[in-house]
């Protein structure tokens, strides 16, 4: 499964116009990903923290599965330490096309997106008819 | 958290590197870029907040098991400790193996003493939230001045 990043030209219109809109720009890190390969089809494992059900889009568009999270900015707090912060996530995957597109379902628990995306039924053989005038 | 793995790391170096190749040097490099290895990383990674009245523990854990989840706290020592659960899956199955697993304990001292009674923990959306409130005589007072 090959990896698709966003492309560079269109990264800098939309960074641009966010600039204009919001007081400091939104920053996106790519999640952590596992994948692995079992007989019915392909497991993901997306570390999303701190993204809720509202903030989940995920969606194939071309073939080409897109997972983004929003996560929502708590108010401003006192900080003595901070190794994190909270921001989006975004990532893109190509998908073969021995991947079931219809197929595919997610759940978010704990942070943790699972995908499961099932392998598509090998083609059937097709005879086909020939009609004799 | 993981065992060390020489050629895991090589080959998520490899794929970090080959991720890279494909980013513009203008907008700087992807935030996973160069992720320490699986074993080095610290886990989980804490926001402190404190103001009046408590201190504010906020640790970055997705999908850990909820039963092995444990908060201690003690007069300025809070440890949590916990497991990231394993996917019992061959190593030759994965395609990309970045989530590090295993079990974690992480120890914060504190420069103010805290009541550990009143201590509470909540875990959603992969995030520990531990709010600790300060112990009654660490909290600042206020001193009223007589003007003569």
């Amino acid at each position: 499964m090959a990896e698709k990043t966003i492309d560079n030209n269109q990264n800098v219109e939309n960074s641009i116009a966010k600039r204009e809109e919001t007081r400091e720009p939104e920053s996106y890190i790519t999640p952590v990903t596992d994948i692995y390969e079992e007989d019915k089809g392909l497991y993901m494992m997306v570390d999303l923290p701190g993204v809720d059900q509202d903030g989940l889009k995920l969606s194939v568009e071309e073939g080409v599965l897109t997972i983004e999270g929003h996560v929502k900015r708590s108010d401003n707090k006192e900080y003595l330490i901070r190794e994190f912060e909270p921001s989006n996530y975004y990532r893109q995957f190509e998908l073969s096309e021995a991947v079931d597109q219809e197929g595919i379902n997610a759940e978010l628990k704990n942070g943790v997106l699972n995908i499961f995306l099932p392998r598509a039924k090998a083609v059937q053989p097709r005879t086909i008819e020939v009609k004799f005038s | 958290m993981s065992v060390w793995n020489f050629l895991k790391e090589m080959d998520q170096l490899q794929s970090q590197l080959g991720e890279l190749s494909r980013f513009g040097v203008r907008h700087g490099l992807p935030r996973t870029c160069f992720l320490p290895g699986v074993s080095a990383r610290h886990f989980p990674m804490i926001n402190i907040a404190s103001d009046d009245q408590k201190i504010v523990i906020e640790a970055l854990a997705p999908g850990l098991d909820t039963d092995s989840l444990k908060v201690q706290a003690l007069n300025n020592r809070v440890t949590i400790s916990g497991e990231k659960a394993k996917v019992n899956v061959d190593l030759e199955k994965f395609h990309r193996n970045e989530r590090s697993t295993g079990k974690f304990s992480r120890t914060i001292e504190l420069t103010t003493q805290i009541d550990p009674e009143k201590v509470t923990a909540e875990y959603s959306k992969g995030i520990l939230t531990v709010t600790l409130p300060k112990a009654e005589k660490a909290k600042a007072h206020n001193v009223a001045i007589s003007v003569k």
